[in-house]
């Protein structure tokens, strides 16, 4: 590893950026799976709550929530990737530019 | 009317919770000659010929074989890993187990809604930027080599094979339904095609298969979807009223527990989708396909994007389904009361009844381009793992890469050919378990290494070796132990142990053993392991040293 690759993953810039990357990445995969297994769990133990109907309808809470999950998964997904494109690869890229990397090697 | 059918409709949607098209229980009678299907499905062979053609043209070395040299964009990329998932198996498959169970249909969904975006949070850029080829590059990678890839290789290849299995035997029955043509012929033309794709073009071929396939099963879904709501005078919840009203479940459709009624059987089942799908193989393998780890992460969530819009339709489609069949039973149910063609058919007989029978056609050919699609990235990333897991690490000084290519294109040929006898062996068999297993497989061993490999910076070889060997046994075992076997094939009256997925007790063992029998590895090969972990850490965060589009 060179000496100024060292340098830059020790810097503060570049701490600081990876502890917010790791903070986003894990906190919106608590997330997910908090919503994934509430989902599993009121399948199973919470029959009572998923059966109930909702507004004047024959849908029923089980269906709006399996509606949600699916729109919450892509919307969340959609977050993390706007954040990344935006946020995340040009700070990363010009920390490496600083550090001699020029154009992001990948 | 009565009801029966549904044991198979379930058992076909368990094993498209693996994409596998599902198993009809004998109840595939073969039907009359499909004439506009068959015509439809000769077009699309046409034209994934002449691009297997094109494509292998440009598939001269090892690196193009498997990843298409890295020259996949996003959207081909992420619209042929959503059309690994959006197979006939899920179009079919799911919509059959909401017409039947209702509720508890959408488990399957949402298994595969779950595990998408962890792929995309915690694997897909990490992946890209470790590995070349396959997933077992990227466990290897600081451990030592030889140990882990086979380990690895082995656990990789039994998902590979067992998935395969689930998918041709499926194939086979479905063909057969939609076609009207034996199931022997049936299978025979899957492999066969399969084998061309796959030896010939590759990487590039197979991703354009799938990308077309997926196209193809999104447009016809969304016909389908259109005139389903037409039927209800376009009021979403006119479709749920109706259902409610017409199905025998009555209010109940709309609750949890017809299919799951056992609380911690559902809750292993989702664990078993969860971590299941984030160890597949051949998805995984796709992640190598595109430039960086950019491309990576837009690519899975392109497919993100598809498979929650096709999911919506799924649902649309299967509560649809249940108003459509009952109020024209005449036209679906035969005299003795069972669904005209088995379980599955619950869509097929939707994009009938409100398309007519070019709509039909058109479902049928999809279908049966699908699993096309499908059994070729699989024997591809199969190929993979023996040619560059296996081959190439235990070859040593005699290795070269014309052998390696020979070996990969001979894999191919091999698992074609074992393809098609295990689908003879399997025919008459009650297959669910067999997909069950990959999944559990993919759950218990790869999923758990995998995140331990790119995340945790003490796991050693040891480790893994140790962890993936118990990992495979248990594995195994409560599958043989479980209803999927015990009950299902060998007959006894109860098993032993309790669920067709043991997953709820496999992964917690292996992840205990991952981690028990690295912190105890006092070796010196395991201090220096953990010492790679930061220039692997380095590599995966900023991508310098990542495998380039160009040179792989």
């Amino acid at each position: 590893m060179s000496e100024n690759l060292k340098d830059l993953m020790q810097s503060e810039a570049y701490t600081s950026l990876a502890s917010r990357r790791r903070r986003v990445s894990y906190s919106l995969t608590a997330i997910n799976l908090v919503l994934y297994m509430a989902y599993v769990l009121s399948m199973g133990y919470a029959r009572d709550w998923i059966a109930q109907p909702v507004g004047d309808s024959a849908l029923s809470v089980g269906i709006v929530f399996t509606i949600f999950v699916i729109i919450f998964s892509a919307a969340l997904s959609w977050f993390y990737v706007w954040w990344a494109n935006s946020r995340f690869d040009p700070a990363l890229r010009s920390l490496l530019s600083d550090a001699g990397y020029g154009e992001r090697e990948s | 009317m009565k009801l029966k059918g549904f044991y198979s409709a379930l058992l076909l949607s368990l094993s498209s919770v693996a994409q596998a098209a599902g198993d009809i229980s004998g109840a595939a009678d073969k039907q009359a000659l499909n004439i506009p299907a068959i015509v439809m499905f000769l077009i699309f062979v046409a034209t994934t010929l002449m691009i297997t053609m094109w494509a292998a043209r440009r598939s001269k070395t090892a690196g193009a074989l498997y990843t298409a040299g890295g020259g996949i964009s996003a959207w081909q990329n992420g619209t042929a890993i959503a059309g690994d998932f959006i197979s006939a198996a899920s179009f079919l498959g799911i919509t059959s187990a909401l017409f039947a169970f209702g509720l508890d249909g959408s488990l399957l969904i949402i298994g595969v809604m779950g595990s998408w975006p962890i792929i995309l949070f915690l694997i897909a850029e990490r992946l890209r930027n470790l590995g070349k080829f396959t997933l077992v590059d990227v466990v290897s990678f600081r451990l030592s080599h030889r140990p882990v890839r086979l380990v690895i290789a082995i656990a990789s290849l039994a998902v590979i094979v067992f998935y395969l299995i689930g998918q041709l035997v499926g194939a086979g029955k479905l063909i057969q339904l939609l076609f009207g043509i034996d199931y022997l012929f049936a299978v025979i033309t899957v492999s066969v095609l399969m084998i061309l794709y796959v030896s010939l073009g590759g990487m590039l071929a197979t991703t354009w298969v799938q990308v077309i396939k997926a196209f193809l099963l999104i447009s016809g879904a969304i016909v389908t979807c259109f005139l389903v709501l037409q039927y209800f005078d376009f009021s979403f919840t006119r479709v749920f009223d109706s259902a409610v009203e017409n199905h025998p479940r009555g209010k109940s459709l709309l609750n949890a527990g017809n299919w799951q009624s056992d609380p911690l059987g559902g809750l292993s089942l989702g664990l078993t989708m969860l971590f299941g799908f984030v160890g597949l193989p051949h998805v995984l393998m796709r992640m190598f396909t595109v430039k960086d780890a950019a491309a990576a992460r837009k690519s899975s969530f392109i497919a993100i994007c598809i498979m929650s819009f096709f999911y919506l339709m799924v649902i649309v489609i299967g509560f649809g389904a249940v108003s459509i069949l009952f109020e024209n039973p005449e036209n679906f149910y035969d005299s003795a009361g069972n669904l005209i063609g088995g379980g599955n058919m619950v869509a097929v007989h939707v994009a009938h009844f409100v398309g007519g029978s070019f709509l039909l056609g058109f479902m049928a050919a999809v279908t049966f381009a699908t699993i096309l699609a499908v059994v070729a990235g699989l024997t591809l990333s199969g190929a993979a793992t023996v040619a560059h897991d296996l081959y190439q690490t235990f070859s040593g000084d005699n290795y070269s890469e014309k052998t390696e290519l020979k070996i990969m294109r001979t894999s191919v040929v091999v698992i074609g050919i074992l393809g098609i006898l295990l689908g003879l062996a399997f025919e008459n068999q009650n297959i669910a378990f067999v997909t069950s297993f990959a999944l559990v497989v993919s759950a218990s061993v790869n999923a758990p290494v995998l995140v331990a490999a790119m995340y945790w910076g003490g796991l050693t070889t040891r480790g893994v070796v140790i962890s993936g060997i118990i990992g495979l046994i248990i594995s195994i075992v409560l599958i043989i132990l479980g209803p999927g076997v015990m009950t299902n094939i060998l007959g006894y009256s109860e098993s032993w142990f309790p669920y067709t997925y043991p997953t709820i007790v496999t992964l917690p063992i292996t992840a205990m053993c991952i981690w028990f029998f690295s912190v105890t590895d006092k070796s010196q090969r395991a201090a220096r392991e953990r010492a790679a972990f930061e220039e692997q850490y380095i590599r995966s965060e900023l991508g310098i040293g990542a495998s380039k589009a160009s040179d792989h």
